[in-house]
């Protein structure tokens, strides 16, 4: 059993912000009285995180990801509760802490805009105080992982969103840090980036047991690396637990679609079932799972007519997210 | 000061030199224009003492009165922190967060990134204005001592870092800080002695002035570089005590301005 890396109890964040008005007269009153909106970003989150783990924190927009990766990185002051990472407290003890983990915020990049990426690479091995021949070792290996050998003597205004993301993955992770947030590491990436990523990511967490957190609106970075979820909506947490459960907790139906040999009408199907599509060659029907079993039913089927092909599919992860983000 | 990462300090003083140095053309706009203003005055002052009559106006002769103007100039390429609208910016936007994500505190980045400014228009701008005092007045005037010089210009720097800093931090709360600046820089220009030296100005100003930071920033250096001042005076434990006030006050109230920070966007 591995120890807690974070721990995060009753965690709560407001802000206040201005209500901003519609018509040119209301701004005017408004400059002799505001309203002031109270909104909870976060409400009463608790967490933990174990060592080694890699965690997908999703929620829809605003739902409060940002709120909390920002306040588990120092950056933000909660307004409640607890938060514990690595024995310290991080708006407390910010600069000793953020030394032991890598930040990537995918929309605002730490690379300086009109250098090369490889001088900012330069100014983190001192900013962190990297050994020199350790900080030569890593780079190059993640340099040649990543396929940015040329890309990172360009300065940064010239790259593509994706290459950039790719070098401020290397800066993020430069210090050998044992516990890495990654706030949409993958935006701007085309597949073949994405699938180096993921797979660098991987490997990294297994051959140093680095903890990460990613958020993401890419479903595949999550099930690609994640065996754990959080999902987060309206400032609480909704879900926290394996992806796998989730899966078969939110997975209701199954769909399956038949063709035929031949001309074939009035299949019987078992009750229950709903028919999405029928032809004469063809039936597309959902089961539901918890009603039937999956074989029993192609099995009675097959008996039955003559089958030429059968598709089981079952909804994607895309869909149940979209399911839970909506229901709650 | 407490926690100063001082390899990374001088990694991003470095850092900072080198990407001001990769757009040098602006470099040249100013160092063109600010001989410039040095020449208008020149011409402008000229006139004014031939039209009076006089060697001696408020206590300064025509020579004296330039070499002023230059030393001023000076001691602001050294001193001058315009860095309010760069902080109020990335406040607005969120991109203040890749900074305050780093280890190491944000005073000590911005510290960092203001010394590397400063080191280049030092050397860069100070070149041709010498060169005009050179033309117009001779070095002889400059009656500097040196060691009080240098000590003046740091203490005058951490001052007007401070004083920036703390109308710099109005953003925190104002978002837009647009108007600030404007009073900042407006405050700064006259009351310092930037554009006239102090003595030039009614009497009764003067000894107010005497009470506010203000000329601490460029009246008193300059005095100091054209050897009006050349010893440790009271005026020098004023400086010291309005530079460590302001650094103190900023430290102070950048704990809890920064708590007002939400990184939006990100």
């Amino acid at each position: 059993m591995q120890e807690n890396i974070i721990s995060v109890a009753n965690l709560s964040r407001k802000f206040k912000t201005h209500k901003r008005t519609e018509t040119t007269k209301a701004a005017i009153r408004a400059l002799f009285k505001r309203d002031i909106i109270e909104h909870w970003a976060l409400k009463d989150v608790s967490f933990n995180i174990k060592k080694g783990e890699i965690v997908g924190l999703i929620g829809p927009n605003g739902a409060g990801k940002s709120t909390c990766i920002k306040i588990m990185c120092g950056i933000l002051y909660p307004t409640a509760g607890d938060v514990n990472i690595m024995g310290y407290v991080p708006h407390k003890d910010r600069v000793k802490y953020v030394k032991n983990i890598g930040v990537l915020f995918g929309h605002k990049t730490s690379l300086w805009w009109d250098l090369p990426a490889n001088d900012t690479f330069y100014f983190f091995r001192d900013l962190y105080d990297v050994d020199k021949k350790k900080f030569e070792k890593k780079k190059n290996l993640m340099v040649k992982l990543l396929n940015v050998e040329q890309v990172i003597y360009k300065p940064v205004r010239d790259l593509s969103l994706g290459e950039r993301m790719k070098c401020s993955v290397i800066l993020a992770m430069l210090h050998d840090p044992k516990l890495v947030f990654l706030d949409e590491p993958t935006i701007g990436m085309d597949i073949i980036a994405k699938d180096t990523l993921r797979k660098f990511i991987k490997a990294v967490n297994e051959k140093y047991n680095t903890t990460f957190i990613i958020t993401t609106h890419d479903m595949g970075d999550i099930e690609k690396l994640c065996k754990r979820v959080l999902i987060i909506n309206h400032g609480k947490i909704v879900y926290d637990g394996l992806l796998a459960a989730l899966k078969k907790n939110y997975i209701k139906t199954k769909q399956i679609k038949i063709q035929f040999d031949e001309k074939t009408t009035g299949v019987r199907l078992p009750r229950g079932c709903n028919v999405l599509h029928r032809s004469k060659f063809e039936i597309d029907f959902e089961v539901p799972i918890d009603k039937h079993k999956i074989d029993k039913v192609i099995i009675d089927l097959l008996d039955r007519y003559s089958v030429a092909d059968i598709t089981i599919s079952e909804p994607d992860i895309d869909e149940i997210i979209g399911a839970i983000y909506k229901s709650k | 000061m407490i926690n100063m990462n001082l390899l990374g300090m001088f990694s991003l003083f470095k850092l900072e030199l080198k990407r001001q140095l990769t757009y040098p053309f602006h470099f040249f706009i100013w160092a063109t224009l600010w001989p410039i203003f040095i020449i208008i005055n020149y011409f402008l002052w000229q006139s004014v003492y031939a039209f009076s009559g006089q060697t001696v106006i408020r206590g300064m002769t025509f020579e004296s009165l330039i070499a002023y103007f230059i030393a001023a100039m000076v001691i602001g390429f050294a001193t001058e922190a315009n860095f309010d609208s760069w902080i109020a910016t990335r406040i607005r936007s969120g991109k203040l967060l890749t900074q305050i994500s780093l280890p190491m505190s944000f005073m000590h980045y911005l510290f960092s990134y203001w010394i590397s400014k400063k080191v280049i228009n030092v050397i860069i701008y100070s070149i041709p204005v010498f060169a005009l005092a050179y033309l117009f007045v001779g070095f002889n005037i400059f009656k500097t001592n040196a060691l009080l010089l240098l000590f003046s210009i740091v203490v005058a720097g951490l001052l007007t870092f401070s004083f920036t800093m703390l109308f710099a931090m109005t953003a925190f709360w104002f978002k837009d800080i647009k108007g600030m600046r404007y009073l900042r820089i407006g405050l700064t220009t006259f009351l310092s002695g930037a554009i006239l030296p102090l003595n030039f100005f009614p009497e009764s100003f003067q000894r107010f002035s005497n009470y506010l930071p203000f000329q601490y920033m460029r009246y008193i250096p300059a005095k100091v570089m054209t050897g009006e001042i050349n010893s440790f005076s009271a005026f020098m434990f004023a400086q010291i005590f309005w530079a460590v006030a302001m650094f103190l006050l900023a430290a102070y109230i950048w704990k809890y301005a920064y708590r007002q920070f939400t990184g939006a966007g990100a």
